[in-house]
C-alpha cells in the first residue's frame, strides 16, 4: 500500500470534485455541466459552427465569456483523448494500440513523476518499459529508462539496476537522435514535393546527402520509425532521379526489413508499397501496382488521410493505365466519403486534376457512369479553368497537366477561340520555361503537337499530317522515359492525341 | 468549431467513456489509507461536481480493494485532476501538463486528427519554451514539423521548426551530459570503497566535462546537476568559502528565472547555511536556512528535515526557549503528512531534558505536550546495537549522560558509544567529538573526577569543531560541550 498512499496527498477532496468525464451519457434530471452538454451537442451533430455553440449557451458567439468557455472546453477535452477505444477497435493494428497505450501511459507516469510519486511512477515504469521497447516507442521506453536509471542511484541505490538502465538510456537516446534525423531527412525531401513537382533535380542531390548522413546511425539503429525515414529519403532520392527500378529495390529492402521485426505496422509498410505501386506504373507493369495498391487500401483506415492518398494514387495509376472504370469507382470513394471536406486543400487540388482528367475521359465515352460524373465530383469547369492556386505555380510541374486538361475542355466545347489563346499561351509557357536539355522530352513533344493545332485551322486531316512523324516519336519513348515527375502525364499522351483527333472535325 | 466536432467525434467513435474509470467521491471514502479529509457534501457548482462513475450497466461501482484495480483507478484520476485550473505558476505542474498534452498531441497525430492539432501543439510548445522543458520543446516541434512537411507543405514552418529542434538539441546533450555526470556521481558515492577524495576528485573532472557546456546552457535542469557537482567537489575538500560562493552563484542564476522550482532553490540555500555553519557564521546560517524552508513546500518532508536542522542550530545557539517555540508549532501541525513521528519524540524529548535540568521554564500545560510526545529516555537503559535508529538513540543517550556518570556506570556508556562510532559510519570529525566524550567516560569510570574530566574535554573541543556537513547524521542536538558542562556542575 505504500505506493498507493503517495496519492493522499495528491488526490484530495476538493480537487476531486472538479473531475467529470465528458464522455459519460448526460443523466436525465440532473443540471449537467455545460462543457458535457457541448460535448454531447458537437458529438450528435446538433453544433455546426461558433454561433450555434454559443447560442446552446444563451451566450454571444463573439463575447469574451465564450471565448473563455472554449478556451476551458478544449482542456477538458484532452484527458478522455487519453483514453481512446483502440483496444477494441479494429481500425488499429496491434502496434498502434501499443503506441496509444505507451502515450496514456507516458502522461499517467509524468504525471506521477511530478506530482512527488516516485514509487507509483517505478512500478509503472517498469510495466511499460518492456511494451515501449518491443514495439520502438523509443520516446515512452526513453523517458521511462532514464527515470529508472535515476530511480536506483538515487532513491533506491541498487548497482546493477542503475547499470542495467544506464546501458538502456543510452542506447534509446542514440534511436531517438537518430529517428529524428532520419524523420527530418525525409520531411526535408517530401515537403518541397508536396505542393511542386518541379524540384526533382533539386530533391534528388539532397536525397543523395541525406542519406548519405543517415548512414552513420544505420549500423547502431534498427527502430521502426529510424528505417522508415532512411529508406523513405533513399527511395525519394532514386524517383526523383527516375531510377525506377532502384527505387524499388530500395522500396523492397525496407519492406524486408520492416517484416522481419515483430512489431512493425502494416501502415508503414503500406508507405513503401505505395512507392512501388508508383514506380511499377513507371515501367508499365500496371496489373501488378493496381494489385498492390489495392492490397494496402485494405490495410487502412477507411477515411483517413492515408486512405484517400492511396485513393488518389489508385486514380493516378488507373488512369495512367488507361483503366478509366477502376479510376472512376476510386473517385467515387473519395468524394463520397464523410471525411472528404476535412482534407486538406492541397490534395484536394490534386483530386480536382484528376478529376479533370477522369471527365475527358468520360466525354471521350470511355466510362459508363451511373450518375453524372460531373455532379458525383462537385467539378465546376469554369472553377477548372481559372483557379488552381497551387499548382499554377509549379510551372514545370503539374502546371503543365493542369494546362493541357484546360485546353482539351475548351477543345471539346469547340471554344476555338478560346483554345486558339489558350495555345498560344501553351507555346509561350513551352518556350519560356522548357528547354532541349530540360528533359520533359514526351511532354515537350506533346505541347508542340499540340501548339500545332493553330496552323491546321482545327482540321482533322491537317492535324494528322503535321503531327505523325511526332507521335511516333512518342510511341517510341517509355511512359517511365526518365526525366519528368510520374505525375505530369496523367494518362499517356498517345491516348490525349487520339481525344484531340476526336474533337477535330 | 470544427476542431472541437472533430474531437468530439473522436471521441465518439472510440467511445472512450467505457475505459475511464476515476474515482468519484463516495467511493475514495472506502479506501483504508485515506486521509480522514471532509470532503463530503458534493454541492459543487454545476461546473465542478464529481459524477459517480457508472459500471457496465449503469450503477456506480464500489471501489475495489484489489491494489492493481485501485492504483489504476488513481492513476486515470490523475489525468482529470487540475482541469480548471490556469496553465501557468508551479512549474511541475506546468511539466506534467504539458507531459500529458504532448501524449494527446501525438495521439491525434496518429489518429488523423489534425484540425486542432495546431492549436494545441503551438500552446505546448509556447509553455515548454518558457518553462525550459527540453524534451517536449523538440518533440512538439518535431509533430509541428511533420504537420508542416507532410499536410500542407509548408516550407517555412519546415524550416522554422527544424530550427528549433537543433537549437534544443544542444541543449538537451547538455543537460544528459550533467545528468549523466550527476548519476555517475551518485553512483559512486554507492560504493563502498569511494573515499571522500576519491569523490572530490570525480565531482571536480566531471565540472571540467561539463564546463564547456556551461557557456552556452543554462537551462534549470543543467545549472541543478552542475552546481551539485561543483558544490560536493567542495564540500568534500571542506572549502566551507567555496561552498557559500557556489550556493549564492547557483540561487542567483535559479532566481534570475521565473519558472525556477522555489524547491530546487531551496537546496541551494540549504548548502549556503550548511557552509556558513561549517565557518562558524551560525546567524548567518539561520538566516539562509530560513530562505530554504521558506522556498520549501510545507508539510513535506523536506520541510520537515530543515526544521529540524533549525532546531538544531536553535540549540546550538542555546537559543532554547525559540526553539520551544518552533517545536510547539511543529507539534500542532495537523496537515498531512504530519511531522514523522521518531523525529517528533526526539525533538520533543531533548527540550524535556532540557527542562528537567532547569534550563527551560516552561508552564505545565506546555511541558505535558511535550511529555505527551517524547521518548522514553528517562531511564537508563542501552538499547542494542541491532536498532534501526542507532542515531536517535545515541542522541538521547547523550541527553542522560549525566545520569550515566551519576550512577556509575559512565564505563558501559563509554562501550555503547564507542560500538556506536563503529556501526553508526559517522564522519571524521564527528567521531573524534566522540570519541573525546568517550575517552571522559572512561576516565571517569577510573577514577577521575567528572568535572576535571569534563574540563580537558571541554578544552579538546575547541579545537574539534562540530561538522555541519552532513547534519542529518549527527546526533548532537543538544552540543556535548553542554553536556559536559553539566557534568562539571555535578
Amino acid at each position: 500500500m505504500t505506493e498507493l498512499k503517495e496519492f493522499a496527498q495528491v488526490i484530495d477532496g476538493y480537487k476531486l470534485r472538479q473531475i467529470e468525464v465528458l464522455t459519460r451519457p448526460l443523466r436525465p434530471g440532473v443540471q449537467e455541466t455545460r462543457y458535457k452538454v457541448m460535448y454531447h451537442a458537437l458529438a450528435e451533430g446538433l453544433v455546426r459552427n461558433e454561433v450555434e455553440g454559443a447560442r446552446l449557451l444563451g451566450l454571444d458567439a463573439k463575447g469574451r465569456p465564450f471565448r473563455r468557455f472554449l478556451m476551458e472546453f478544449r482542456r477538458r477535452l484532452f484527458a478522455p483523448l487519453l483514453f481512446l477505444d483502440t483496444e477494441n477497435s479494429p481500425n488499429f493494428n496491434p502496434t498502434q494500440k501499443a503506441n496509444f497505450e505507451c502515450l496514456r501511459k507516458l502522461a499517467t507516469f509524468q504525471t506521477l513523476v511530478y506530482r512527488h510519486c516516485p514509487e507509483n511512477a517505478c512500478i509503472l515504469a517498469k510495466a511499460i518499459i518492456e511494451l515501449a521497447i518491443n514495439n520502438d516507442v523509443t520516446l515512452v521506453a526513453l523517458e521511462m529508462a532514464t527515470f529508472l536509471k535515476r530511480y536506483y542511484v538515487e532513491r533506491v541505490p541498487d548497482s546493477a539496476q542503475y547499470l542495467y538502465y544506464t546501458e538502456y538510456v543510452e542506447r534509446l537516446r542514440l534511436d531517438w537522435v537518430a529517428e529524428n534525423k532520419a524523420m527530418e531527412s525525409y520531411q526535408a525531401v517530401i515537403a518541397p514535393a508536396v505542393k511542386f513537382k518541379s524540384t526533382q533535380l533539386q530533391i534528388s542531390k539532397r536525397a543523395q546527402a541525406l542519406v548519405n548522413s543517415l548512414s552513420l546511425y544505420k549500423e547502431k539503429c534498427n527502430t521502426i520509425i529510424f528505417v522508415s525515414g532512411y529508406y523513405a529519403t533513399k527511395y525519394i532520392g532514386e524517383m526523383s532521379r527516375f531510377h525506377w527500378h532502384d527505387a524499388i529495390a530500395v522500396c523492397d529492402e525496407a519492406i524486408r526489413i520492416l517484416d522481419e521485426k515483430s512489431c512493425t505496422s502494416p501502415r508503414i509498410m503500406a508507405v513503401f508499397k505505395v512507392h512501388k505501386v508508383i514506380c511499377l506504373t513507371m515501367l508499365d507493369r500496371y496489373v501488378e501496382a493496381l494489385q498492390l495498391n489495392s492490397e494496402v487500401i485494405q490495410a487502412e483506415i477507411e477515411g483517413s488521410r492515408n486512405w484517400f492518398l492511396y485513393l488518389d494514387n489508385q486514380m493516378l495509376v488507373s488512369l495512367k493505365a488507361t483503366n478509366y472504370q477502376f479510376a472512376y469507382e476510386a473517385a467515387i470513394k473519395i468524394y463520397s466519403n464523410k471525411n472528404f471536406t476535412a482534407m486538406p486543400e492541397s490534395i484536394k487540388e490534386s483530386w480536382m486534376l484528376l478529376a479533370a482528367y477522369l471527365i475527358l475521359a468520360d466525354r471521350n465515352q470511355m466510362i459508363n457512369p451511373d450518375i453524372p460524373l460531373e455532379k458525383v465530383l462537385n467539378f465546376k469547369l469554369g472553377r477548372f479553368l481559372n483557379q488552381v492556386p497551387n499548382y499554377s505555380k509549379d510551372k514545370k510541374g503539374l502546371n503543365v497537366p493542369v494546362l493541357i486538361a484546360q485546353f482539351l475542355f475548351l477543345l471539346q466545347a469547340k471554344e476555338f477561340d478560346q483554345a486558339h489563346d489558350k495555345l498560344i499561351a501553351l507555346r509561350k509557357y513551352r518556350v519560356k520555361h522548357f528547354n532541349t536539355e530540360d528533359g520533359y522530352y514526351r511532354t515537350q513533344l506533346f505541347i508542340r503537337m499540340l501548339c500545332s493545332v493553330v496552323g491546321t485551322s482545327f482540321t482533322k486531316k491537317m492535324f494528322l499530317k503535321k503531327t505523325a512523324d511526332m507521335i511516333k516519336t512518342v510511341t517510341q519513348i517509355p511512359k517511365g522515359h526518365p526525366d519528368q515527375h510520374f505525375k505530369i502525364e496523367i494518362i499517356p499522351y498517345e491516348v490525349l492525341w487520339q481525344w484531340v483527333i476526336n474533337c477535330l472535325d | 468549431m470544427e476542431e472541437f466536432r472533430e474531437l468530439a467525434l473522436l471521441l465518439k467513435n472510440y467511445s472512450a467513456d467505457q475505459h475511464i474509470e476515476v474515482f468519484d467521491s463516495s467511493s475514495i471514502k472506502q479506501i483504508p489509507f485515506w486521509p480522514a479529509r471532509p470532503f463530503e457534501d458534493g454541492h459543487a457548482d454545476a461546473d465542478h461536481q464529481v459524477e459517480p462513475n457508472p459500471g457496465v450497466n449503469g450503477q456506480a461501482k464500489s471501489t475495489s480493494h484489489d491494489p492493481n484495480q485501485s492504483r489504476q483507478r488513481l492513476w486515470n484520476t490523475l489525468l482529470f485532476l487540475d482541469l480548471t485550473q490556469e496553465d501557468h505558476y508551479d512549474p511541475r505542474r506546468v511539466a506534467y501538463l504539458c507531459w500529458q498534452r504532448l501524449a494527446v498531441l501525438k495521439t491525434l497525430m496518429s489518429a488523423g486528427a489534425f484540425k486542432s492539432l495546431r492549436e494545441i501543439a503551438e500552446s505546448i510548445l509556447q509553455m515548454a519554451t518558457a518553462y525550459e522543458l527540453t524534451t517536449i520543446v523538440i518533440e512538439t516541434a518535431a509533430q509541428l514539423r511533420q504537420f508542416c512537411a507532410l499536410h500542407n507543405g509548408n516550407m517555412r514552418g519546415f524550416e522554422k521548426y527544424s530550427r528549433i529542434i537543433n537549437q534544443y538539441e544542444n541543449i538537451l546533450q547538455a543537460e544528459q551530459a550533467a545528468d549523466d555526470e550527476y548519476c555517475a556521481f551518485l553512483f559512486l558515492q554507492n560504493q563502498a570503497s569511494s573515499s571522500a577524495q576519491s569523490l572530490a576528485k570525480h565531482a571536480k573532472e566531471a565540472c571540467q566535462r561539463l564546463q564547456p557546456h556551461a557557456q552556452s546552457c543554462t537551462t534549470s535542469a543543467f545549472v541543478l546537476n552542475f552546481y551539485f557537482l561543483k558544490l560536493q567537489a567542495a564540500f568534500l575538500d571542506s572549502e566551507w568559502e567555496a561552498v557559500v560562493q557556489i550556493s549564492n552563484q547557483a540561487t542567483h542564476l535559479l532566481n534570475r528565472k521565473s519558472i525556477s522550482s522555489p524547491a530546487k532553490i531551496s537546496a541551494f540555500f540549504l548548502s549556503k547555511a550548511l557552509g556558513w555553519a561549517n565557518l562558524g557564521q551560525l546567524d548567518q546560517a539561520q538566516e539562509a536556512l530560513n530562505t530554504a524552508i521558506a522556498d520549501e513546500v510545507e508539510g513535506s518532508s523536506n520541510w520537515y528535515r530543515l526544521q529540524e536542522m533549525k532546531l538544531t542550530w536553535l540549540l546550538h545557539q542555546g537559543e532554547h526557549t525559540v526553539a520551544l517555540d518552533l517545536t510547539k508549532n511543529l507539534n500542532l501541525k495537523n496537515k498531512y503528512p504530519e511531522w514523522p513521528q521518531e523525529q517528533k519524540r526526539l525533538y520533543n524529548s531533548v527540550l524535556l531534558s532540557l527542562t528537567d535540568s532547569g534550563e527551560l521554564p516552561i508552564s505545565n500545560r506546555v511541558k505535558g505536550m511535550l511529555m505527551g510526545n517524547c521518548l522514553p529516555f528517562r531511564s537508563l537503559y542501552l538499547p542494542e546495537m541491532s536498532s534501526s535508529n542507532l542515531d536517535t538513540q545515541a542522541a538521547l543517550l547523550l541527553l542522560q549522560v549525566p545520569k550515566w556518570v551519576q550512577s556509575g556506570a559512565s564505563g558501559q556508556l563509554a562501550n555503547w558509544f564507542q560500538q556506536y562510532l563503529e556501526l553508526s559510519g559517522a564522519c571524521t570529525s564527528q567521531s573524534a567529538r566522540i570519541q573525546t566524550l568517550i575517552t571522559s567516560l572512561l576516565e571517569i569510570e577510573l577514577g577521575k573526577k567528572p568535572a576535571e574530566s569534563a574540563q580537558e574535554a571541554i578544552n579538546k573541543l575547541k579545537n574539534l569543531p562540530l561538522d555541519y556537513s552532513s547534519p542529518e547524521a549527527a546526533p548532537e542536538i543538544i552540543r556535548i560541550e553542554h553536556i559536559l558542562h553539566a557534568l562539571i556542575e555535578i
